[in-house]
């Protein structure tokens, strides 16, 4: 759900079509019937943006049947937690809950939290108490019926109906199911909700740390799940440590480290992990004294989120832009809006493989800019592919992979590694002498990556070396550089130093490189000495909750973790996700801090309260449990709410960036935006390469045919797509494997779009992202892709 | 789509969305879109070009070499004119044979093995073969008449007559024939569905190469008996083209559509059966009544309409023959179970 | 001077016959990747063959051709009534057949195709001249002559080689090794063979009531040219896949039809003699 796999993830899709032959059935709900629909067991349609109500839905189904796997949601979830008293949700207060400001747009949620002391939530194991969150999940979706699903989402209540019998009957105690998606669920203004809503469902089923369940987001590039870890996102640090903010007030290294408390369970190590980093970074020069240099890093004033930077962009507030493989000119929404941010620039770098959009915008653009005209100074590096260079991938499953270079990149071309260290080099030689404060950070920066002895192999010889930066990530103690087996081992003293705590492990040794793995393991089916899983080799999270609360596997068939009486310690096929020698019976504590606060039955060792979260009492932005809106744009009102949208997604209200109103009769029909197996993101990686290109040669939209018959619409004509934005001509693609749905006896009529085409490559074409709007979701930052709406027309644009 | 034990919809095949416009696995055909089941062959104008030469080269001598055996003194003396035209028309085939090649510099390649299994391999061999005597026998023709003298006539003279006749009728008919067979084993729906080609191929040969015996004769001054003779032959030829050409239109069906009423219909009905085959008969039908100077110019008109009919007629089937290898309901039927069995069978 | 004829024919001797290599292709695991389509053309470096979009389903690329050797389909079927309920998108990784009676290799006049000692079916890229025959004998619309104006082998036939060149290396075939689904199995034909009909046993038993083997030796499109050493497991009948029922075998009537023309060019005979005798008199 939310994903295409088959058709973005072929390779990893092998997987779940294995499974298939082997009786397992699968789902795929998605609005158009993909190469995913056609190899599953069972397709369901959705309309696009209806989600939550489709998976409140399962919930609501789960509930009413009583299909919840009772020991495991009590002991394992926060079912029986008893809410404040000042919490009201939702469903009581048309689609808004407790807290809402409606002047900034935000919620306070202190209202959503636990009654009673934060480190001893109150409890009801009778799950009677009217404010314990099982009867609140219970009140919250009671309306969330299989008709009211197949009104708001379309899709029939049969199919919905028969999703619900599979997965009831596929989980509890013997069999387990497993969700995956991607960004058919993220890119949405309430994306992490969706996700959370999956959580809900997988933790009432009891899915979540057993072999064969969880939640799988199927990750997009090679190693984009690294780039979360080590992150390139603008506000976290390594290991998802959040990143010093004004607003938070994170002056002192000593306020920053509060959020270990805040966050409480293993979180509650957050400072040995913080200090180690900056150990790392500033190496003898972050001491005590000085906060170890936690002054140094840059404080947060806001969302610099990618979007949001392209605004600030668009209106000249950004001086210079180094892009590292990244194509916003049209990959990114609205980017019509992006290639006027880059004419506000003074200088670009663009560094990539091919000449992009971005890299071209300033001949090449679709505005018709004169390249006189245009006052941004570009810079084209020519980068390193993989195979031509060293390094890590990470990824879905969090396993780190190494990879070797094969051959020298030809001519200038350098790695990424490459131009960052000589960059940082070069940069460091021009600071030497100074002593502004601001300029300290990047003095006194560690910046020592060139190899030893560089590989005489080949040509280029200053190339810095990746496995010292692995070494790095991984983390040593300081007095004797000796490098440390694991993240247990770090320490708030300044005594460790460790570039991305999760990681640590992978390297434990000089020549022993984990990452480097490739063995199998007979009999154990987890083939754990195959690459490094973060955290500590763990290949499930939570792999604890695979066991009952007295440590004894749920059932012979799915055992994974369990505990070992005799040895005292917790064992398994996988790394056990839990303290190893902490026996199933030990009552937690009700004082100390951390871990302290955890039995020996509470698997979710990161939260606070050691449980899975049914509701959130904290940690979003936009609310505690899932709730249905339309998407910001959308031609139906809100079935199930007096409040159309969500309520604090961003929307860049400005002039350049109009989006249509609810039920808006200029833009009747929805549009929703997506991959092509043939094609790969901006289509600058596929859209030069002729084997490719041949596949998937033009842009398209995909129509159903009663859209084309109202139209007159006949297969392969041009028809004009627009937006409030932009508008766009491709060929009609006319196929039944898109539908309209039926809302109160109206067809809605969906349009398909992939985003693959631009301006360069062997083909070109239209870009999809012309028509997208500015927008973000308030947790993660990302635009609303998957559902705006749009109008179309036969013919062409002149 | 499979799997599992729940009972789910879409276990069973639904209809194709035949006739049904876009989106459907294929628009009014069970086929796979409207693809083509068998590619289109490659062959160029030289393909015909050269079977109608070589078929008229091969007629002519074959015309040539029978008046040699059974004619008359005078059908002798005409006739022998016949190998002039064997020759002359030979001359051009094995070039134009080479040059529809993909790699013409590789021509010799077809010699490199026997494989009578492929008709290409033979008709190259017998090509190869037939062409020396043509032309040998010509030049025996040449010195009959004086036109060749000294060592090169000697030369000539070591040629066995008959010997050279009798091997050049054998390769000459095997010629005519081949092409038409050539093209039927293939899968291209009209040339292959009737297993008459070959036949209408050699009747169509016979009768413009006779027909070019005959118009060599009238041009010559031949006597009206003779002339009336080899008319005789060569609309006992163009009778027999016509009613095998029929046989072939019969048999081949709604495959025979791009010939009947595609783009080839007009130099399919006028030029191969109109001039080619009607029109010769009703001319030399006059002729037998008139007078011998109108037999002359009648003679030569029928002739003329019979060559330029066989080169209608291989240059249509050719051409139709290439759009029908697209038909690709035609390719269906051409292979549908119980079709293509029987026959003479499996005897090669 | 039989070794310089040798010479100028390129004339080898064979090496001895090992066991026979296919491939299954078994469409009801094919999730229209086309990875084997990109894996061929890469391993091959065959050049794309244009850049048009077809309208028909996500197939772009058509059919087999020069310089397509593996060719995905597309199949879009859905109820004719509008209800979308018991739609169907078949896929299907098209290849040549590698006949065991191979239509093209006994209509090549130069012997460029021949019959590997994997019993496979390849062509000699220096002995083919172009002839052109193999195009149209073949009763699947496999091989094909690259134009003679093209950047690439110019005006010489190509098909399939099964990759040759890496089965010598006892590797296997481009497109099977990329598939992420099995759906092409590469192997010893016999064994394919068996276990293409254990998977259907299982797919009748699933309830997969359309699904049939194509170019099994006890199949009756083998009656002419033979079991297909690349054969598949189809969904639905093989005209929705563009495959003959029977794919005839050119052979099999050339017979007869030299027996017609043969009598035409006996019966002119005796015609033109006893008219020619007639004038003697
Ligand atoms: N071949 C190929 N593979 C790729 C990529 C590529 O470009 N090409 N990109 C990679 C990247 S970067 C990523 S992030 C992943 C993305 O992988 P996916 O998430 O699978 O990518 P999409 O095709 O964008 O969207 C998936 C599906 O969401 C559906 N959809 C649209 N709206 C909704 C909705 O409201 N609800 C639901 N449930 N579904 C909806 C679309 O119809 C589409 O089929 O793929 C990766 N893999
Ligand atoms: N409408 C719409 N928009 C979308 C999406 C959608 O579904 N719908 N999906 C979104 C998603 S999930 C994603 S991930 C983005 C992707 O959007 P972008 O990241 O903007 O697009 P890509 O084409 O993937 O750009 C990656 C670039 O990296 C270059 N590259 C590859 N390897 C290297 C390397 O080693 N070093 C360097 N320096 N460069 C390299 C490639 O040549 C390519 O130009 O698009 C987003 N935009
Ligand atoms: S492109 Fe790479 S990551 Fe994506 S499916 Fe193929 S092999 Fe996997
Ligand atoms: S499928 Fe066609 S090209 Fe392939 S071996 Fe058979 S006849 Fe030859
Ligand atoms: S084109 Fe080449 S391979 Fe085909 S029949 Fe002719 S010589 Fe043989
Ligand atoms: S076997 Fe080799 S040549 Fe044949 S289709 Fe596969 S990759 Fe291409
Ligand atoms: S690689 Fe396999 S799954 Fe992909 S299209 Fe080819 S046969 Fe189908
Ligand atoms: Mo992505």
């Amino acid at each position: 759900m939310g994903s295409n796999m088959a058709e973005n993830h072929p390779v990893g899709y092998r997987w779940p079509m294995k499974a298939r032959e082997k009786g397992a059935t699968i789902i795929h709900v998605d609005p158009r019937f993909t190469r995913t629909s056609a190899t599953a067991n069972l397709y369901v349609p959705i309309r696009s943006g209806s989600d939550i109500a489709f998976l409140g839905g399962l919930i609501n189904y789960v509930l009413t049947h009583d299909q919840w796997f009772k020991e495991y949601v009590l002991a394992y979830t926060n079912a029986s937690t008893i809410v404040s008293g000042d919490y009201v949700d939702a469903e009581d207060n048309g689609g808004l809950f407790s807290g809402y400001d409606p002047q900034s747009g935000s919620y306070d949620n202190a209202s959503w939290s636990y009654a009673g002391p934060p480190h001893g939530p109150a409890r009801d194991e009778t799950l009677q108490h009217p404010r314990c969150v099982f009867q609140i999940l219970k009140r919250h979706y009671a309306r969330y019926t299989p008709e009211m699903v197949e009104r708001v989402c379309g899709s029939p209540k049969e199919l919905f109906l028969q999703v619900a019998e599979v997965l009831t009957k596929n989980s509890g105690r013997e069999r387990t199911s497993a969700i995956c998606y991607a960004v058919g669920w993220t890119q949405q203004s309430y994306g992490a909700q969706i996700i959370r809503a999956a959580g809900i469902l997988q933790l009432l089923l009891g899915n979540i740390g057993r072999p064969g369940g969880g939640i799988m987001a199927l990750r997009g590039h090679a190693s984009i799940q690294g780039s979360t870890d080590v992150p390139t996102l603008f506000d976290l640090l390594p290991g998802y440590l959040p990143h010093p903010a004004v607003i938070r007030g994170d002056d002192t290294l000593e306020q920053y480290m509060r959020e270990s408390l805040v966050r409480g369970g293993y979180w509650s190590n957050l400072p040995k992990f913080v200090v180690s980093l900056l150990r790392a970074w500033y190496g003898d020069e972050a001491r005590k004294e000085n906060e170890y240099g936690y002054q140094w890093i840059p404080k947060l004033t806001g969302d610099h989120s990618h979007v949001s930077t392209s605004a600030a962009m668009a209106d000249g507030k950004v001086k210079g832009f180094v892009v590292f493989g990244q194509n916003p000119a049209n990959g990114s929404p609205h980017a019509g809006l992006q290639r006027k941010a880059l004419t506000q620039l003074d200088w670009m770098v663009a560094l990539d493989l091919y000449e992009t959009e971005t890299a071209a915008f300033w001949y090449a653009a679709p505005e018709g800019w004169k390249p006189a005209d245009i006052k941004t100074e570009v810079f084209l590096v020519p980068t390193a592919g993989p195979g031509e260079k060293e390094g890590t991938f990470t990824n879905t499953q969090r396993l780190l992979q190494y990879h070797d270079k094969a051959v020298d990149p030809p001519g200038d071309a350098r790695s990424d590694l490459w131009f960052l260290y000589h960059l940082g080099r070069r940069l460091k030689e021009l600071y030497l002498e100074s002593a502004n404060p601001h300029d300290q950070g990047l003095r006194n920066l560690t910046w020592d990556y060139l190899p030893e002895r560089p590989d005489p192999e080949y040509r280029i010889q200053d190339e810095p070396s990746a496995e010292k930066v692995l070494m790095e990530v991984n983390g040593y103690t300081v007095a004797d550089h000796e490098r440390i087996p694991g993240f247990e081992r770090l320490k708030d003293d300044g005594s460790t130093a460790c570039g991305v705590w999760i990681y640590s492990g992978v390297f434990p040794a000089p020549g022993q490189n984990l990452a480097r793995r490739r063995n199998r393991t007979p009999g154990n089916y987890v083939d754990p000495e195959w690459g490094f899983a973060w955290p500590g080799n763990r290949r499930i999270l939570y792999n604890r909750a695979s066991a009952d609360p007295a440590g004894k596997p749920w059932s012979e068939r799915k055992k994974y973790v369990w505990w070992d009486a005799g040895a005292g310690s917790w064992t398994g096929l996988d790394v056990p996700d839990f303290p190893l020698g902490k026996a199933p019976d030990t009552p937690a504590k009700g004082q100390g801090t951390g871990m302290d606060l955890h039995s020996g039955s509470d698997p979710f060792t990161l939260k606070a309260d050691g449980r899975g979260w049914l509701f959130a009492p904290s940690g979003l932005k936009d609310g505690p449990l899932p709730t249905h809106y339309e998407p910001l744009e959308s031609p139906l009102s809100n079935d199930l709410y007096p409040r159309q949208d969500s309520p604090v997604a961003k929307r860049f209200r400005r002039t350049d960036n109009p989006i249509s109103p609810p039920g808006d009769p200029q833009y009747p029909y929805i549009v929703t935006t997506y991959r092509v197996t043939e094609q790969y993101t901006s289509g600058s990686m596929s859209r030069w390469n002729s084997w490719l290109s041949e596949l998937m040669p033009e842009m398209f939209a995909e129509i159903s045919p009663e859209l084309a018959a109202e139209k007159g619409i006949e297969n392969l004509d041009w028809v004009v797509v627009s937006t409030p934005r932009n508008q766009i001509e491709c060929k009609a693609l006319v196929t039944r494997r898109v539908r309209p749905f039926r809302h109160n006896g109206n067809l809605i009529h969906e349009v398909g779009l992939p985003y693959h085409w631009g301006y360069k490559g062997l083909v070109t074409g239209a870009m999809a992202n012309d028509l997208v709007a500015l927008s973000e979701e308030p947790n993660v930052y990302i635009q609303e892709d998957k559902a705006l709406t749009c109008n179309l027309r036969k013919g062409r644009l002149r | 789509m499979t799997g599992g034990n729940f009972s789910l919809p879409h276990g069973n095949s639904p209809p194709p969305l035949a006739g049904e416009g876009q989106g459907g696995g294929s628009a009014g055909t069970a086929g796979y879109y409207d693809y083509p089941v068998v590619r289109r062959p490659v062959w160029t104008w030289e393909v015909p070009a050269y079977f109608w030469l070589g078929g008229l080269g091969a007629g002519a001598f074959v015309t040539a070499s029978l008046a040699q055996t059974f004619g008359s003194a005078d059908d002798r003396r005409i006739a022998a004119d016949g190998f002039y035209v064997a020759a002359a028309a030979l001359l051009p085939c094995a070039p134009l044979l080479i040059g529809d090649l993909g790699r013409p510099e590789r021509f010799h390649h077809m010699l490199r093995i026997f494989k009578p299994l492929s008709p290409m391999n033979l008709g190259a061999w017998t090509l190869t073969g037939f062409t020396p005597l043509a032309f040998a026998r010509a030049g025996l023709h040449a010195a009959d008449t004086g036109l060749l003298r000294g060592p090169l006539r000697a030369l000539v003279g070591l040629v066995p007559r008959r010997l050279t006749e009798l091997t050049g009728c054998l390769l000459g008919l095997t010629l005519a024939g081949y092409s038409g067979v050539l093209l039927g084993a293939t899968n291209v729906p009209l040339w292959a569905k009737s297993r008459l080609l070959g036949g209408v191929f050699m009747a169509s040969a016979l009768s413009s190469g006779s027909a070019a015996v005959t118009l060599q004769a009238a041009r010559r001054g031949a006597p009206e008996a003779t002339l009336h003779r080899l008319a005789t032959v060569e609309s006992a030829a163009s009778l027999g083209e016509m009613a095998i050409l029929t046989g072939y239109l019969v048999q081949s069906g709604k495959a025979a559509r791009p010939l009947t009423t595609g783009r080839f219909a007009p130099p399919f009905w006028l030029g191969a059966v109109f001039a080619g085959g009607l029109l010769p008969l009703l001319l030399h039908g006059f002729a037998r009544r008139g007078h011998s100077r109108t037999v002359r110019s009648l003679s030569t008109a029928a002739a003329m309409c019979s060559m330029i009919g066989s080169l209608a007629l291989r240059w249509s089937i050719f051409e139709a023959g290439k759009d029908s290898s697209e038909d690709q309901s035609a390719s269906f039927d051409l292979s549908k179970a119980g079709e293509n069995l029987g026959g003479c069978g499996s005897s090669i | 001077m039989i070794d310089g004829y040798k010479r100028l024919m390129n004339l080898e001797e064979p090496p001895p016959p090992k066991k026979a290599k296919g491939f299954f292709t078994d469409t009801s695991l094919c999730i229209g990747c086309k990875a084997c389509e990109v894996a061929c053309k890469q391993w091959n470096q065959l050049p794309a063959d244009g850049f048009a979009i077809t309208g028909n389903s996500y197939d772009n690329t058509g059919h087999l051709g020069a310089t397509t050797w593996r060719h995905v389909q597309f199949i879009e079927q859905a109820k004719a009534n509008g209800s979308r309920q018991e739609q169907r998108w078949l896929m299907m990784s098209d290849v040549c057949k590698h006949c065991a009676n191979a239509a093209c290799l006994e209509a090549c006049p130069t012997g460029a195709l021949v019959r590997t000692e994997f019993d496979t079916v390849y062509v000699q890229q220096d002995i083919c001249n172009g002839c052109g025959f193999c195009v149209p004998a073949c009763p699947f619309g496999v091989i094909d002559r690259v134009p003679k104006e093209s950047t690439f082998e110019v005006g010489t036939a190509h098909k399939c080689t099964l990759c040759y060149d890496r089965l010598k290396d006892d590797m296997t075939p481009a497109c099977a090794k990329s598939c992420p689904t099995a759906s092409i199995q590469f192997g010893d034909v016999e064994e394919l063979q068996q276990r293409a009909r254990q998977r259907l046993g299982e797919l009748k038993a699933r309830g997969e009531s359309t699904a049939r083997l194509y170019g099994m030796p006890e199949g009756k499109e083998a009656a002419e040219v033979g079991p297909l050493h690349a054969f598949f497991l189809l969904l639905d009948k093989p005209e929705a896949y563009n495959l003959p029922e029977v794919p005839r075998l050119p052979r099999k009537t050339m017979a007869e039809r030299y027996g017609w023309s043969a009598a035409v060019g006996i019966g002119f005979a005796m015609v033109a003699a006893l008219v020619f005798r007639g004038g003697r008199q």
